[in-house]
Order: C-alpha cells, then structure tokens, then sequence
C-alpha cells in the first residue's frame, strides 16, 4: 500500500511537472515580433549628396608675363574691392624692354628722314638726267642709272616706314607687359587661396596649367553647395527645388538654398567607379560668413513635398516570392511567380499573413504604401532575424524590445545562478 | 526483469528496492551509463541549434565577467556561423567522454567514502549504483527532449538554467536572488528523486544503514548544491 501511494505520487508528481512544462512551452510557442500600426503621416521625398561649399563667382588669378614677384598686396583670406593691386612683378626688364623699342622707333623715325631726302635727292639728279639725255649730253645708260637709283631711294624709304611700324609694334607690347607687370583685382570679393609668396617666380599659364594660378578671388555673397548626386536620383531633380543643406564643420548651422544648375554629363569618383554621379548646384539662400570654399557638406534636396501617407516603417517592407495565390505583379510590373516581391507581414488571429504591398516614396524610417495595407494594420517589423525567415500563416507572438529586454534580464537573473 | 540490462533500468525507477538488491548480486552498468549519456547529450544538441551560439558565447563572457572588444565579437560571430561539421563533431565527441567520465568520477568518489564508513563495496557496484541512482536525470532528460523540439528558439538563459521543464522551485525565487535562486533551482524533482534511488542503492549494495547511506549521500547532494550556490554569488 506505502509503495502504492509513493508510485502513485512520483506519477502525480511527473504528470504535473509535464502539464507545467508543456503549458509554458506553449507560451513560448511563436516567433516573438515586434508589430506597428500602418498610419498616415506627411512624408516628404529628399533626394541625399555630399559635397562642397565653393563660390559661385571666382577667379583664378594668374601672369599674363613671367617674372619675379616683388610685391604682394594681400594675403589670403583679406577682402580685396575691384581695381585694388594684387601684385607687382619686377619691373626693370620690362622698363628697359619698352625703352629700347622706344629707342629703335626714333632711331627708325629717323632712317624714315633720311631715306626721305635721300628719295628728293636721286628725283633731282633723276629730272636733272632726263634734260640732258634730251639733250643729247647724257647717254642712255647714265639716264638709266639715274632711274636705278631713284627706285632705290623709293624702296629703301618704304623699308624704313615699315621698321616705323614694327618698332612702334614692339613698343605697344614692351608697354602692354610692362602694365602686366602689376596685376589688379578683376573683381570684389576676398582672397580664398593664395599660392605665391614675395620672390618667387611666375609663370604665365591658361586656365589648364593649375601651376600658374597664384591666387584666387571669390564673391563670397553668393554661395554654391556643389553636390554629386547619383545617377539613379538625377531624374528626381528639378531646377528651383528647395535643399537644405548642412555643413560637417558647422554643426549646429542648416542653411536652406535652391537647385540652380543640374550638371548634364556625369563622371565617376576614383573610390566609387561603378557609380556615375552628376553635379548639381545648390545656391544658399542664407549664406554666412562662417562658409568657407572646400567645406563638406551634407543636402537633402526636397523633391517632392510633404503629404499626408499611409506609412509603415522601413524595415517592415521584405522581398518574398509570392504567396499562393497573390499577384507577382504586385510591384506594378509583370513578373514572372517565381520572381521575388515587396510584402510585409499583417499579424491576424497570432499568425504573419504575407501580404504583397506596392511602395512608394521612402525616407530614413518610414516607407509609403500605395496599395495592400490600410490604416491600422498591424504589420511586423522586427527584430531582424525573426523577420528575416518568417513565412506566410507562421504562428507569432508580440513582443517589443523592452519586453525582450526585461524577458532576457529576468532568465539572466534566474540562469546566473545554475553555473555548472 | 530485474536481471537484464534494460529490466534494470526501468525496475530502478518503479521498483528500486528489488532492483538493487539485483544489482547487489550482479552489478552491471553499461546499459543506463549509454542512456544517461546518450539522452544527456541528444537534449545538449537538440537546444544547441535552437540557440544562437554567437549569443551564448557572449552571454557566456558576460557572466564570467569578460568585456569583448567590437573585433572579438565579430570573430565570435563569424566563428559560430561558419562552425563546421568536424567541429561539432569532436564537441559531441568530448561531451560524451566528460559526460561518461562524470559519472565514473562521482562512483569512485561514492567509493571512497563509503569505505570509510566501513563497506566493502567495490568500484563497479558503486559505480552500478551510481548510474542506476541517477536514471530520474535520464527521464528528465528523455522529458526535455519533445519541450525543445516544439520550440523554435530557444534563449541563452534557458541553455544555461539546464532545461525547460518546470520541475523545480527556482520561480519562487525573489527577483535579484542569484544565491536563494540556485538553492530553490536544486530542490529539483529529478535531483530528489535521484538522491532518493542513490540513497536506497548504497544501501542494499553497500549493505550499510539507511542513516548513513542517507548521510552519505545528502552530505555529497548538500556540497554539491552549495557550490553551485557559491558559485552564483561569486559571479554576481
């Protein structure tokens, strides 16, 4: 009978320790989610790019003549007015330069006299000639050789007309390059880049030679936000589209600006050459004295306004194939079943539904549903492994960070204490 | 029924008494050593891949007390998921010689003391007795293993408490209680039960009072249990 009962009790015993268990398993049963509401809220379409802060207006400054720089007027960052003097190069050579064509043009005046009387002299002796051969005094040949000499006269006249000319040429540029010897602001703005010091020396360039810029002047009253915006987002953009625009150095600053300029060819970055990117040109409409050309920047460039939308968050929104029975041309194309679709999963009556949605615009959170949700569905968005492999008609449970939180810190507390 | 391999084990279970006079005269060992280990081992490999082993890697550092760097973690990461098959195959290996070796050590330790309290039993009757006493741990396990099969996932925590049956008294514990925790955690259905059957074998097979094969066993039981319970207020 004392066995019976101890039997009948250790069975007791067993059953209900498996009732428990099983009964606790079962509320493990499920694959914990997180869920939110499907809602409306106003989201807006920004198109993001990096770039630069440069001015809109600038120039590079450079000699029009080589030489020695003997003195700077400015220093960088120093605001200059148009006209001011920027530079002044050495100047002796090209004083004596423009004084020795000076000298070569009286010098050719002259020989112009000369040749002039020298012309008036053989025309004399030429009139002179001809009276006489009339005469008979003279021989052909004589008067033949008046006439040589008259032509001469001519030519060496014009010749010495024309070293005029060339001398007067020479002197005009001796002069021109001297004048270039002083190079002055073409425009009122400051000095944002200084390449020269006083002693160096210059060389003459155009705009491909990067070497022969000693400086640049930039207009400082209107700021550009240059932006490399990728090739698949161009088309998003649109001249006169509000941006607002942050600078990395200036943290606390958003300047607001507008597109002005869309770049129409693109190009390739050396760290990203499968990327094609195409420049766009955002003008600030409140530029401040803090911006400084090369600055990096962040712009998010509105386009499209903000409006009211069914939303649900970003990561809720995961590629399946379809369901049985669901369309795969949920995404608006013609797909083939197999091809995998945009779904999120509805939780109804503790199981995920998959269901395929069409999306629409996007921001950092949240993403519009054009079609397959309404207003108040309870859709799954985490945590990531669990939606990662979750599947139509799966049984869940909801849960949310903090109650996996608390969940995990209570099994801590109790497990601390089973160490084997 | 008493006299096979297989008739022992259950008779251990519903008819301890009879069985282990059986063993006295015969003892044998190697049919529960196999089941104790094999379904020790099935329910370790069953929750395993219920678990994420990058977690309980971490989760165990955490509680040893060791800070991972970022680089550490990801290693960890990396390692659990690409564990290959030779890998878990030598785990499984290793696991089911420590687990063997446990229960000879424990024999061998019933042993020593048991000759000092003036028994002649030899090592394959205490070991026999042993492994015969320890069956409720088996039944746990053979209950654990449909528990961990219904679940898809299961938690750290839950690997590391042992299992997820609802046998003991640690949910009566206060909550931040790791010491009263572990106590209550070893006033455990199985482990009674199993303390009971040990207790009832020495007897009969060390042919020794029940006081003091009681006192043996309980004394052994009690340390043990107090060293886990040292052991969680030395981490926390």
């Amino acid at each position: 009978m004392k066995k019976f009962l101890i039997a009948a009790l250790v069975v007791v015993a067993l059953g209900a320790i498996v009732l428990v268990s099983v009964r606790r398993a079962g509320q493990q049963k499920g694959t914990k989610v997180y869920v939110e509401e499907a809602h409306r809220e106003d989201l807006g379409q920004v198109v993001k790019a990096s770039g630069e802060i440069d001015p809109r207006v600038k120039v590079n400054i450079s000699a029009h003549v080589v030489g020695k720089i003997e003195k700077l007027f400015v220093e960088e960052g120093d605001r200059i007015e148009k006209g001011q003097p920027f530079l002044r190069l050495e100047q002796q050579a090209f004083i004596a330069e423009r004084d020795r064509w000076a000298a070569q043009l009286r010098r050719a005046e002259t020989e112009v006299r000369q040749s002039q009387v020298s012309l008036a002299d053989t025309r004399l002796k030429l009139d002179r000639a001809q009276k006489l051969q009339a005469e008979g005094i003279l021989t052909r040949e004589q008067l033949e050789s008046s006439q040589l000499a008259e032509t001469s006269a001519q030519l060496h006249l014009q010749d010495s007309r024309e070293a005029v000319e060339q001398a007067q040429a020479n002197l005009v540029k001796a002069r021109d390059d001297l004048s270039k010897t002083t190079i002055y602001a073409p425009l009122s703005g400051r000095v944002v880049k200084l390449n020269a010091e006083e002693g160096e020396v210059v060389v003459s360039g155009t705009m491909n030679n990067a070497g022969s810029v000693i400086g640049i002047i930039a207009d400082l009253s209107e700021i550009l936000a240059n932006v490399d915006v990728d090739e698949t987002e161009i088309v998003e953009i649109r001249q006169g589209q509000p941006a607002i625009v942050r600078v990395d150095a200036l943290r606390n600053r958003t300047y607001h600006g507008h597109v002005v300029e869309i770049g129409s060819s693109g190009f390739n970055k050396p760290a990203q050459p499968d990327v094609t990117f195409f420049e766009v040109e955002i003008l600030l409409d409140d530029p401040s004295e803090d911006l400084r050309p090369g600055m990096s920047l962040r712009a998010e460039i509105q386009t499209r306004p903000p409006a009211s939308t069914l939303v649900v968050p970003i990561q809720a929104v995961v590629q399946r194939e379809p369901a049985k029975g669901q369309q795969a041309e949920a995404n608006g194309a013609e797909t083939e079943q197999t091809e995998e679709i945009s779904v999120v999963f509805v939780v109804q009556d503790g199981k995920a539904r998959q269901r395929p949605v069409r999306t629409g615009i996007s921001d950092e959170t949240s993403v519009e549903i054009l079609d397959g949700l309404k207003a108040g569905d309870r859709v799954v968005t985490g945590p990531y492994r669990a939606l990662r492999d979750l599947r139509d008609g799966e049984a869940v449970k909801i849960s949310s960070p903090e109650d996996e939180k608390k969940d995990k810190k209570n099994k801590e507390d109790e497990a601390k204490v089973e160490v084997d | 029924m008493h006299e096979s391999g297989f008739g022992r084990v259950l008779g251990a279970l519903v008819a301890p008494d009879k069985t282990f006079r059986s063993i006295a005269e015969r003892p044998t060992w190697v049919v529960p050593l196999i089941l104790l280990v094999v379904l020790g081992l099935s329910v370790g490999l069953i929750m395993q891949r219920r678990v994420d082993q990058a977690e309980l890697i971490k989760y165990q550092m955490d509680r040893m007390g060791v800070e991972l760097s970022k680089q550490q973690m990801e290693k960890i990461e990396n390692d659990a998921a690409g564990g290959s098959g030779v890998r878990q195959s030598l785990g499984l290996a290793f696991g089911t010689l420590v687990a063997a070796a446990a229960y000879f050590v424990l024999a061998a330790v019933f042993l020593m003391i048991l000759r000092l309290a003036g028994s002649e039993i030899d090592f394959l009757s205490s070991l026999a007795v042993t492994v015969h006493g320890m069956l409720p741990l088996g039944v746990a396990a053979l209950l654990n293993i449909p528990l961990a099969l219904s679940r898809s996932e299961i938690s750290p925590a839950e690997v590391m408490s042992g299992g997820l049956l609802a046998s003991n008294l640690r949910p009566l514990a206060p909550e931040g209680s790791p010491v009263v925790a572990s106590l209550l955690g070893s006033l455990d259905f199985f482990a009674i039960w199993a303390v009971v059957l040990l207790i009832l074998g020495f007897r009969r097979v060390a042919r020794i009072s029940t006081q003091t094969s009681a006192t043996i066993v309980l004394v052994l039981w009690g340390l043990f249990v107090l060293g886990k319970a040292g052991i969680a207020a030395v981490f926390n």
